[in-house]
């Protein structure tokens, strides 16, 4: 009996831990599986749109926050449902990849809307790889693609038979755990992605214009740190429009208003390093034969903003109505929008 | 890339310890080789050749050091074993940094000049084979000991997979022998002894590095920006993190190789419990620090010339274990803050005496904590990518800036913190790195069930890399 003491100790601690987080589970939000709870919620309720989606929006945070979808729809007749699929910090190389793993697997929208900003095409951005990676290898993803090896199908069983696997990753934030459980400290951003149905992020609605030192210069030692465009997410650019052709969607890119004047302060070159930015997207437009969108009139005007780039309600409403105006211009085949 | 910690490299060890004790020595031996070729072609198969090159020379080297008594014709073997193995560093590892480096002196004296650099990835592990076979040439070369006429051998010696990418970077001496044994058995001992390293180390790697690395990631993210709270717990987490990884590297290797009957020797001897940085740094990496010892500060002269020149010896030697690590500034930084402490340490204790180094008490609280605050200060230009970073993440601290405290951060480091303190005191206590064995059942149990927890709860994410492999 002596020999199997410590056998059966490992044992019934891993058995009360069992039941203990199955008890926690009902109080704790689903479990993270893909690599960002944006592309979590946002896969979600791409799969949840029942009807035909007529039009996409692409991009960062920026065009994630900046673009309403609902009232673009609104104010454009030939175009009924919207979503915004934009990813916050991600690269056109994820928007890609994130735009083939859920918006084409269940739609074929008739018109592409891709808004971009200067801080997602450097290629030299660090944590690029990683996070493409992370995204690539989402258990959550794969699982949706149907990709399962061994490995996989091993954990997935696991996690159906036994909630210490089921919630493992809400357990690795154990102050998380306790507030959303007992309610005692901060609840934190578990589920907190705060989307609009049609995946436009809300939060930054209410809030004026502010410049704060502190991110230039993080942005400065970060996004902006050993600036170069051309390279690999240009090419991702180029390969989201040549899907979406593929795919008989009509493609316009717009060049997202910001505080200019403010950001240049990061940029390692200033007004230059924008004005590069803005000739190699003029370039990808003329390659390809696509409308390029820009709005002067709302750049530097801080009545519109909340941060350097993200919007405040006044400017994306102003944005979203001015750009539907400009799309009903566009001379546009949005009948061709088929799965081929 | 086959980590320790991926299904593949449990598959590799599973057949080729499986197959071991059916064969003979030199069964044994092409079993081994091929499992390490495999195990490094995973990574990238043209990176082979570089190994191939490292082994042929190095052996070749041997067999012409055996031949040759004459001092001319030796010092000239040697002389092709350092160009061939420093030129592979010197190519894959510190062209483009000192290309750059010269590019931008040169800049900032107004001379401009496009330096060409190199399209090339840094091969995995170079800096540990590498260092391996020069040790071999140079005790060949010094006599002391008989180079192999074994090919096959000496090839396994290099490229022995266990410890190929990430070290302990072996002596010739030590681990050569053992491939030249007539039949390499694992012994029930063996198997106990070897499980309990794998288990300790996967659990320093996952519940311990992995656990804390997003968080450390996050402060060193935000240097400029977060608060002290959150960037004294990143760097706090960065020290378990980094002594984790490697550590729990290390004891999967020897454990890996226990299984086959072969024994590495210990890299880590808990060293966040030194009482100085000298002992720190004998129970720090022990096979860099002992190679750096043997091999760069001796022939420097060691300790046995004036005051002036041993503080000398000391900084050169850290400087380059600094470079060894990585082609930056930083990591440049990070060896001459620790020359500055040895050189102190050794103008204000003299001689660390046997005492110092033995096993601290409860008096030694005090300096034991100043050495392990003095090593996570250093540690900050270690995980730094730039100056300018190390030092927004030094002023954050010492200004106490304000900032929101990352609270998951805290709850995961301080209890990392408790678990590496128990793990490294009871070894202390047991001298050894699988004392848990020795622990009552009762006691036992429960830390067995807890770490079974633990694993559960911060497994099951894609392997994460080990640091050390890109060094």
């Amino acid at each position: 009996m002596r020999r199997l003491t410590v056998p059966l100790l490992v044992i019934a601690l891993v058995a009360g831990a069992e039941a203990g987080a199955r008890r926690v589970e009902h109080h704790v939000p689903e479990p993270l599986t893909w690599d960002t709870q944006f592309s979590q919620d946002k896969a979600a309720q791409i799969e949840a749109i029942g009807a035909r989606l007529d039009v996409v929006f692409a991009g960062s945070s920026v065009a994630q926050a900046n673009l309403d979808p609902e009232l673009f729809t609104d104010l454009s007749p030939e175009l009924k449902t919207g979503y915004n699929a934009g990813l916050p910090s991600m690269t056109p190389t994820v928007w890609r990849q994130f735009l083939l793993d859920t918006v084409y697997r269940e739609h074929c929208p008739s018109l592409l809307i891709i808004g971009v900003d200067i801080r997602q095409f450097n290629d030299n951005k660090p944590g690029n790889d990683g996070q493409l990676y992370r995204y690539l290898d989402a258990r959550g993803r794969l699982n949706a693609l149907g990709d399962e090896d061994f490995w996989r199908r091993s954990e997935d069983w696991l996690e159906s038979h036994f909630a210490l696997f089921r919630i493992r990753d809400r357990l690795r934030e154990p102050d998380k755990v306790v507030a959303w459980v007992w309610d005692v400290g901060e609840i934190g951003d578990w589920r907190n992605t705060n989307l609009t149905p049609e995946g436009r992020y809300q939060s930054n609605d209410n809030r004026t214009y502010q410049v704060i030192e502190e991110r230039i210069a993080e942005l400065r030692d970060g996004a902006f740190a050993d600036l170069s465009f051309g390279g690999r997410e240009t090419d991702a650019l180029r390969a989201i429009i040549d899907d979406a052709r593929e795919r008989g969607t009509e493609v316009i890119l717009v060049e997202m208003p910001t505080m200019s004047r403010d950001l240049s302060k990061a940029l390692p070159n200033g007004a230059d390093d924008q004005d590069r930015f803005s000739a190699a997207l003029d370039a990808v437009a003329s390659e390809y034969g696509i409308v390029l969108l820009r709005f002067p009139e709302m750049v530097d005007n801080a009545v519109y903003y909340s941060d350097y780039y993200h919007m405040n309600w006044t400017g994306v409403e102003t944005l979203t109505t001015l750009l539907a105006e400009r799309v009903t211009t566009v001379d546009l085949d949005l009948g061709l929008g088929v799965c081929r | 890339m086959m980590a320790f910690n991926s299904f593949q490299y449990l598959i590799l060890l599973a057949i080729v310890v499986g197959a071991h004790p059916l064969l003979r020595k030199k069964g044994q031996n092409v079993l081994l080789l091929a499992a390490s070729y495999l195990f490094y072609g995973a990574w990238d198969w043209r990176f082979l050749s570089l190994l191939w090159i490292s082994t042929a020379t190095d052996y070749l080297v041997g067999r012409g050091l055996h031949r040759h008594d004459g001092q001319k014709a030796r010092t000239r073997l040697l002389t092709v074993s350092m160009l061939v193995n420093l030129g592979m560093l010197a190519v894959f590892k510190y062209f483009n940094f000192f290309a750059d480096s010269a590019a931008s002196l040169l800049e900032s004296i107004g001379v401009g000049a496009d330096w060409p650099t190199l399209n090339v990835v840094l091969p995995v592990g170079i800096s540990f084979y590498t260092f391996q076979t020069m040790s071999y040439t140079i005790d060949a070369y010094r006599r002391r000991i008989e180079p192999t006429d074994d090919p096959l051998a000496f090839a396994v010696f290099v490229a022995f997979f266990p410890q190929l990418v990430a070290g302990p970077i072996e002596r010739a001496r030590r681990l050569l022998p053992q491939f030249n044994v007539r039949r390499r058995v694992a012994h029930g001992d063996d198997l106990a002894t070897a499980l309990h390293l794998i288990g300790l180390g996967l659990f320093k790697k996952v519940v311990i590095a992995d656990a804390v690395a997003p968080h450390v990631d996050t402060a060193f993210g935000s240097a400029g920006t977060a608060g002290w709270i959150t960037l004294l717990v990143g760097v706090l987490g960065f020290a378990l993190q980094i002594y984790g990884d490697f550590s729990g590297y290390s004891h999967i290797a020897r454990g890996s190789a226990r299984l086959l009957g072969i024994d590495l020797m210990v890299n880590f001897n808990q060293p966040y419990l030194s009482r100085n940085i000298t002992h720190f740094w004998r129970t720090w990496h022990i096979s860099l620090s002992t190679w750096l010892r043997d091999y760069l500060y001796i022939p420097l002269g060691g300790n046995r010339c004036s005051a002036l020149a041993t503080y000398r010896n000391l900084m050169i030697t850290m400087l380059l274990g600094g470079l060894w690590h990585g082609a930056a500034w930083t990591f440049v930084a990070w060896g001459a803050l620790h020359g500055a402490y040895l050189a102190l340490h050794r103008r204000f204790r003299g001689h660390t005496r046997g005492a110092e180094l033995a096993a601290p008490g409860l008096r030694d609280v005090a300096p034991v904590f100043a050495t392990f605050v003095a090593v996570t200060l250093s540690w900050v230009f270690f995980r730094a990518a730039t100056f300018t970073e190390a030092w927004d993440y030094l002023t954050g601290i010492v200004s106490l800036r304000a900032g929101a405290v990352d609270r998951t951060a805290v709850w995961i480091v301080i209890p990392a913190v408790v678990a590496t303190l128990i793990i490294d005191l009871t070894q202390r206590r047991g001298v050894r790195h699988e004392a848990i064995t020795t622990w009552p059942r009762l006691v036992r149990g429960l830390a067995y069930g807890a770490a079974a927890i633990a694993f559960i709860v911060f497994s099951g994410d894609a392997p994460v890399p080990f640091l050390y492999f890109q060094f």
